[in-house]
């Protein structure tokens, strides 16, 4: 089925995740966060993500989203808790097949904003990023290469916890996901004293 | 932006425009069309109003709006541009002025062969673009196909699209409108990809030939019923594992399979063959859209080149005639509870207080 079309597929995932990739140093821009509030925002929508039982294709691109929304616009210390709910709210809406309603986002974020704020954020996130939400997050191409040892669910499983902690720190905004799944997959299976793969030709 | 030629206020607002309402219907909104002041090009607008939408832009009009920015190809319907305000959203397309269903409610089982394969081509062309760039249309029907006076083709109502990683992971069952969907999704199959939307281009292109739809079904089980009639009860031995779909019926009448020529008798032996290639039962058996445009592309249709340069022909605008309530897809506009609903008793941790200690 989809299988010949997989070369396409992936050199257009290749060239989109040049273009969604966020200004690993935003944070020079801002004036009132430091990365440290970077990680405890990305932490607590891990938290949510998890409550919520979302996919793991949501998180993803919910953190793309307020990162590149972060490399666009200056945003108050008091706001950044409502681009992180909302980035999640427009993560679920486009890769959930039933979204969580508003008035569980609101409620999450232990009453911080409204309703209306949240729709007016909505609307300013997807303004701000031109409503480019075609991010190729890490898990399309975990999943290629898992092909290559068989789905190997131990390996897979390790790296997909080792792409998910990537999200929690800085210094992997600079890399592609392509990238970041190379070096997930790479890491599990030296963790798992499994390295007796060779160099494709 | 993407066109910045088309952005405000070049386009005349809508209170002082004569917008004529173009189709009754889309997934959601209503389209108008429109005139560009300064250069004078008609564009056609889908306006969505934002006012009564609590859960706000609609999760149709994000998906359909992301994935059409991606898709640039002459057999997709260009999104121009998108204008949000608080009370709505108006995508700026470009125009067609009619469609595929209103072309066939004109000539019905008057379109030559040639013609046929031209539009065939066209689609299958656009859904192989759309595949390529790992996008499912999801609800190909005739009104979805847009068509100008020189017979260009175009997938258009990306409402219900969306991107797929690989291998597929489970979608919701319930999409594209029932006369067109697959026989796997009909029985509640989550895991379909790609071959979705060429049994919809299968139904199409019968449509095409013969001028009636080929499976207008009523609810699931008659639309199933008539699909088993043409082709045959399926069962192990035509379509392994078929029992093991989520609503598989073991007590559907055992039809056996119908002559798709008799059906048919405008489609020669190759269109028989593509057109029986693309209503297969089995999905990971169903013909790619480049596969079959490479089945088009054989010795049997000479024409099908030539087939750009035929004459213009007038399209004459049929009246309108009332669209059937259950052709519509999912069409709910609240969502439906969610299966796992979120522990009221657990607060959640003091995000603010915590961020505003490390500043």
């Amino acid at each position: 089925m989809v299988s010949e079309y997989v070369v396409e597929i992936f050199e257009y995932l290749k060239e989109l995740e040049v273009q969604t990739m966020p200004n690993p140093n935003y944070m020079d821009e801002q004036k009132e966060l430091q990365w440290k509030m970077r990680t405890i925002l990305i932490d607590w929508l891990i938290e949510i993500h998890s409550k919520f039982r979302l996919l793991p294709e949501t998180l993803f691109l919910a953190v793309n989203i307020v990162d590149r929304f972060l490399s666009t616009r200056v945003v108050a210390l008091l706001k950044l808790q409502l681009v992180g709910v909302t980035a999640m709210f427009i993560a679920a809406k486009y890769e959930e097949v039933v979204p969580p309603n508003i008035a569980d986002f609101v409620y999450m974020s232990d009453g911080g904003y409204t309703d209306d704020e949240v729709l007016q954020a909505e609307r300013y996130l997807l303004q701000a990023l031109d409503f480019s939400l075609q991010y190729p997050n890490p898990l399309n191409f975990l999943r290629r290469c898992s092909k290559a040892d068989g789905y190997d669910i131990q390996t897979r499983t390790i790296a997909k916890y080792l792409m998910e902690i990537t999200l929690m720190d800085q210094c992997f905004l600079e890399l592609p996901p392509s990238k970041i799944a190379a070096a997930s997959m790479y890491l599990s299976r030296v963790m798992l004293g499994r390295t007796d793969w060779v160099r494709a030709s | 932006m993407l066109l910045a030629t088309h952005r405000l206020p070049s386009i005349r607002p809508p209170t002082s425009l004569t917008l004529s309402r173009l189709l009754p219907t889309g997934t959601y909104g209503i389209v108008y069309k429109a005139q560009n002041r300064e250069t004078g090009d008609i564009v056609a607008l889908k306006r969505i109003r934002l006012d009564n939408e609590e859960e706000g832009v609609p999760c149709t009009a994000i998906r359909e709006i992301s994935l059409l920015k991606e898709l640039k190809h002459p057999n997709i319907v260009r999104l121009y541009d998108v204008i949000h305000t608080e009370k709505k959203l108006t995508l700026v397309f470009e125009y067609l002025d009619s469609d595929l269903k209103k072309f066939l409610d004109t000539y019905g089982g008057d379109i030559d062969v040639q013609t046929l394969k031209h539009l065939m081509y066209q689609l299958l062309k656009g859904i192989a673009f759309c595949h390529e760039n790992r996008v499912l249309h999801r609800d190909l029907k005739p009104q979805n196909l847009l068509i100008n006076k020189k017979l260009e083709l175009k997938l258009a109502d990306f409402g219900l699209a969306r991107a797929f990683g690989i291998p597929v992971r489970s979608y919701s069952h319930e999409v594209v409108t029932l006369w067109y969907r697959a026989p796997d999704v009909l029985m509640g199959s989550r895991q379909y990809s790609t071959s979705i939307d060429l049994w919809s281009a299968g139904c199409i292109m019968a449509e095409m030939a013969s001028g009636r739809p080929l499976f207008p079904g009523s609810s699931i089980k008659d639309q199933l019923l008539r699909i088993f009639k043409m082709l045959g009860t399926p069962d192990e031995k035509s379509w392994p594992r078929v029992t093991e779909l989520p609503d598989y019926n073991a007590d559907l009448p055992i039809y056996p399979k119908a002559s798709l020529e008799t059906v048919l008798p405008k489609l020669d032996a190759n269109g028989i063959d593509l057109l029986s290639k693309l209503i297969e039962f089995q999905p990971e058996k169903r013909i790619s859209a480049e596969k079959a445009l490479q089945h088009t592309r054989r010795g049997c249709h000479p024409g099908m080149r030539k087939a750009s340069r035929m004459a213009p022909i007038t399209i004459v605008r049929p009246p309108v005639r009332p669209l059937h309530s259950n052709t519509r897809a999912v069409q709910k506009k609240t969502h439906p509870q969610r299966l796992v609903r979120v522990p009221r008793d657990a607060p959640p941790p003091p995000l603010l207080a915590e961020l505003e200690e490390h500043s």
